[in-house]
């Protein structure tokens, strides 16, 4: 294979990210910038560093190495930073890392291979992100090797992208999960600052092709968790027709640490998840819709 | 309490009685000691017999109103303990008149080892738990027949030895047989004033069953189940051993079950109701749910018959069922599996799990047969093995089990042999290793022999010998090598924590040079004061047992393979060391007294259990254990080789997927046995804070089951640090 991928993990023995065990593959970049995001380390396509106070032990190595300390400190998270590196070379606890680096398809696809006994009957692999079809030559590459290979695969995507980047793909999938944030297209505009109208139009098109999908909404308080929205998120589900699954995902507020890591605030810190009766009476407005909808 | 509606006013019954009863110890004692009087210089065997005669003529024996099954007598036997050792009468001769000479012989000896994490056990030697009888001889002769066999064996015979043991043999059968009619006179006698319907239909039903069987063989699938109970409770109590496994029940009760169907005399409901009460039994004498006491109580599920002919029907199902409605910890599941096996099996014993019922252990069928024919055991008998009570593998009724009771803490000797001398290389600190774990195993070993020999005066067991092929035939107690087989295992416990530390004296020491053994061995003696960086180095840095690298796949498959060479050498019965691995519950008392080592492990911290990684290691996941865990060679090792993992909240309805993806990767992979867990570190915390709303969380420990809440708190620690490194 040619392609190279810019990858921040390779998560075995993945248990959310599709039917059965499956090992998911975390492409790096995206163009969104959802405001509850999980993954903020996925969005520039480039390695970021990232920090663990808890993990420090304090030995001070980071700061001998690092070409442009000043004031006995590193200059990670500041200008000075040049990203080269060095400080969590030499950070065996582990409190100092760089996440992502250039991968080849080979090397994804070994490692991706490797676990190919545990897939079973309905296992496999995932691509997800970021936003994986970013990325969509590697992907291609790969996806026609594991389908050569026998092995399912998925993606998950935001599919905000033109379609003829997204079709070539759809022949090598066993299964599409997408996000539907919402369907008003102001709120779309403010949650994500991108446009929706391409992403109902794509899910549209490849609910007709008669691909298996799981439609997601990331339940967020303040953003899509009015009954009015849920329905015609609920309404959109429906429409993709039979052989389309509808989930409800609640927001949690596990990855602020992740926020931490990387030296930023997050506007949603503190949050309170959604209740249980909450999520279920918005489930409800979905299934009126006539949504085949569940609570994840 | 454990409790199941409709057997309410059975476990209510069981309850009230072993809360209170009598067990009846200082009269026996007391008696036993007169009966003694004067009879000092008679034959071990002689005495063993009287006494076996005096606690089953002596012990009240209790029928219950509302339990199907016949074999409590009081018999010294206190609630929470089996046979063994102290648990009863039964072992009144060995402590009377050895005064416990063999433990602390054994014990003194070995005190110091203890303290250095070299070795930790019970302090006796011998067999004196997880046994196995013959069910299938008992099942198709009966005590009767049993007798018979005896009689036809002693005609002829004009040792003297071997006759006293004949006449001991025969007359311990008729004291058993004497004790089970007692049963059924006490059920006749209840039955003159019983006037409550259900009762009275139970009475009946054992007043009947106790009058015929054991004593001859049974006709029903009630009588066999009854008589397999009633032979491992009472065969156990009076010997004062621990007989643990009720056997292959699937297999052997099968015929039964399907004929009382097609009789009309029973119905699938009514066999998983006996089912169900047996397991409720167990549950309640041993007091389960709030007392952390190990029961050694197991059922073999599925495997094979002598033939290799797959064992897998309906009687398998009805237990699956059994459980899934008395949800208890015990009896325990050994489940034996293997590739020839029905999905339907495996996810069946999946359904378990995934309800919440850690309390099953996979056994592969394909290695551990396979691994007793290459060290020379006959395949039929191999293929009727059985787990005895935790992880050891013995062949069911055919071999004796002496292997729960020393296990070598791997680690400490490692740490020993980098203090002995330098080493120019470290191939020669490899072999230097691995010749000081076989040294430390002869030096075991010749300390059991010494003590071993003694065994047939300690403790001669002419009833069991009855229910253990080879021994009419031989003329032989089982305790002096009577049984078909008598091999035996000193089970190696942490190669994961023994790999991972020479590998990291390898590159510290001897690839990269960054420091001297001497001087490894200072930072252990401070217990990695002060070298944080260098600790954490070892841990992030450097590849792991059983983590997904392939070139330390390669590197374990080379020590495993040698610390298969360090036994073999010939026990006090004629039988053989084999090489084995399971852990039981000392890899908690092992660490105790295990100094900081090598891999970075501090001072005191658990050790590793069966093949899987340390247990202080992070982001080592289910698919690396399983891809690592398939390059060993598991038939090297003739007991069960564990890999155990814990395994996060599985997504509902994505969880029978996943379980049975991993039962059968296992498989693929040619494993030993698997157990698992599913823990959700947050329920345990606040189980932890809150135990009361938190009681039904079941935990498979080691080889055993308990719940959460039962545990100690070193113990529930340590199983929340297990949980907390699945989370992501």
């Amino acid at each position: 294979m040619k392609t190279d991928a810019n990858v921040f993990n390779i998560q075995h023995f993945s248990l959310h990210d599709g039917p059965g065990v499956r090992t998911t593959v975390f492409l790096k970049g995206c163009d969104l910038r959802c405001a509850w995001c999980h993954n903020p380390e996925s969005w520039d396509p480039r390695p970021v560093l990232r920090v663990y106070p808890t993990l420090c032990i304090g030995c001070g190595a980071c700061v001998k190495v690092c070409p442009n300390a000043a004031d006995g400190k590193t200059a990670r998270f500041t200008d000075a930073c040049t990203l080269c590196g060095k400080c969590a070379e030499v950070c065996y606890a582990g409190a100092v890392v760089v996440t992502g680096k250039r991968m080849s398809a080979d090397e994804v696809f070994d490692e991706v291979f490797a676990d190919r006994s545990l897939y079973g009957e309905t296992g496999g692999v995932t691509f997800s992100g970021g936003e994986p079809l970013l990325q969509s030559e590697f992907l291609a590459e790969i996806l026609a090797k594991l389908k050569e290979n026998g092995i399912r695969t998925a993606v998950e995507t935001a599919a905000d992208l033109p379609f003829e980047k997204i079709e070539p793909l759809l022949g090598s999938l066993d299964l599409v999960m997408c996000d539907v944030k919402c369907v008003t297209p102001p709120l779309h505009r403010r949650g994500t600052g991108a446009d929706n109208a391409r992403i109902l139009e794509n899910l549209t098109k490849i609910a007709a092709l008669g691909l298996p999908m799981i439609v997601r909404t990331p339940v967020i308080p303040g953003f899509n968790d009015t009954e009015i929205e849920m329905e015609k998120i609920g309404r959109f589900a429906a429409s993709l027709g039979g052989n389309v699954k509808h989930e409800l995902l609640p927001f949690n507020g596990l990855c602020v640490e992740k926020y931490r890591s990387m030296g930023r605030n997050w506007s949603f810190e503190g949050v309170k998840e959604p209740d249980r009766a909450r999520l279920d009476a918005l489930c409800a407005v979905c299934r009126k819709a006539g949504a085949p909808t569940v609570v994840q | 309490m454990v409790r199941v509606e409709r057997f309410g006013p059975m476990t209510d019954e069981l309850e009230e009685y072993y809360s209170t009863f009598d067990d009846q110890s200082a009269m026996l004692r007391e008696g036993l000691t007169k009966l003694f009087d004067g009879h000092e210089g008679d034959a071990p065997m002689k005495l063993k017999v009287m006494q076996t005669r005096f606690v089953a003529e002596k012990s009240d024996v209790k029928v219950f109103r509302f339990y199907p099954f016949w074999h409590q007598f009081t018999a010294g036997r206190v609630r929470t303990t089996w046979g063994g050792l102290n648990g009863a009468c039964g072992g009144y001769y060995m402590h009377g008149r050895f005064g416990g000479a063999m433990e602390s012989d054994y014990g003194r000896q070995l005190a110091p080892d203890r303290e250095k994490g070299f070795m930790h056990g019970w302090n006796n030697p011998t067999g004196h738990d997880h046994h196995a009888l013959c069910c299938d001889d008992i099942l198709a002769l009966g005590l009767n027949g049993l007798k018979d066999r005896v009689l036809a064996a002693r005609e002829g015979c004009t040792e003297p030895e071997k006759l006293a043991f004949y006449d001991a043999a025969a007359e311990s059968l008729d004291v058993l047989s004497m004790l089970g009619r007692r049963f059924a006179d006490e059920a006749k006698r209840l039955l003159e004033t019983e006037t409550d319907p259900a009762a009275r239909e139970n009475l009946a039903r054992i007043a009947d069953a106790a009058s015929r069987v054991p004593m001859e063989p049974p006709k029903t699938f009630y009588e066999a189940l009854a008589s397999n109970v009633f032979c491992r409770e009472c065969d156990g109590t009076l010997e004062g051993i621990g007989i643990s496994t009720y056997g292959q029940l699937d297999r052997m009760l099968y015929p039964y079950y399907k004929r009382d169907l097609e009789a009309g005399v029973l119905t699938e409901d009514g066999a998983v109701d006996l089912i169900e009460q047996l397991l409720l039994y167990t549950a309640v004498r041993f007091q389960e749910n709030t007392a952390p006491a190990e029961t050694s109580t197991t059922v073999i599920l599925g495997g094979c018959d002598a033939d290799g002919n797959v064992v897998y029907n309906d009687l398998t199902k009805c237990f699956i069922r059994a459980e899934l409605e008395a949800r208890v910890a015990n009896v325990k599941y050994d489940c034996r599996i293997s590739k020839r096996h029905p999905k339907e099996y495996i996810e069946g014993l999946c359904s378990l799990q995934l309800a919440g019922l850690a309390m099953l252990v996979y056994l592969n069928d394909d290695t551990l047969i396979d691994s007793r024919v290459k060290h020379g055991q006959d395949v039929r008998d191999a293929r009727l093995y059985v787990a005895g009570g935790c992880h050891e593998i013995v062949l069911g009724g055919s071999e004796v089990c002496t292997r729960a009771d020393t296990w070598i803490g791997l680690p400490a000797l490692f740490v020993e042999t980098l203090r002995k001398r330098s080493y120019d290389s470290f191939d020669e600190l490899f072999d230097a290793a691995i010749a000081d774990v076989k040294a430390y195993h002869e030096r075991l070993v010749s300390l059991k022999n010494a003590v071993e020999v003694h065994w047939p005066e300690y403790n001669p067991m002419p009833l069991y010998s009855t229910m253990m092929r080879g021994c009419i035939e031989k003329g032989l107690d089982v305790t002096a090598g009577g049984s078909k087989y008598a091999s035996t295992a000193l089970s190696m416990v942490a190669p994961a924590n023994f790999i991972d530390s020479m590998y990291a004296v390898k590159v510290l020491c001897f690839d990269e040079k960054k420091l001297t053994i001497p001087e490894f061995l200072a930072i252990l003696d401070k217990n990695y004061e002060g070298e944080e960086p260098l600790r954490q180095y070892i841990l992030n840095r450097l590849p792991k047992h059983c983590g997904g690298d392939p070139a330390m796949d390669e590197f374990s498959k080379k020590v495993l393979h040698a610390l298969s060479g360090v036994s073999g050498q010939t026990n006090g019965r004629g039988g053989k060391y084999y090489p084995a691995f399971y852990p039981h519950s000392m890899f908690i008392a092992l660490g105790d007294h295990t100094g900081a080592t090598p891999d970075g492990r501090k001072a005191g911290q658990p050790l590793s259990r069966g093949v899987s990684p340390s247990e202080f290691l992070t982001g080592i996941t289910p698919a690396e254990m399983l891809r690592s865990s398939a390059n060993f060679d598991y038939t090297e090792f003739t007991d069960s080789f564990a890999l155990e993992m814990t395994l996060p909240k599985l997504p509902a309805e994505n969880g029978m997927a996943i379980l049975t993806a991993i039962v059968e990767r296992f498989l693929d992979g040619g494993g030993s046995s698997l157990q698992f867990n599913i823990l959700d570190t947050a329920e345990l915390i606040e189980a932890q804070k809150n135990p009361d709303a938190h009681r039904d969380i079941l935990v498979r420990v080691c080889g055993y089951s308990f719940y959460f809440v039962c545990l100690s708190k070193q113990l529930q620690d340590e199983v929340i640090a297990r949980a907390k490194r699945q989370d992501r």
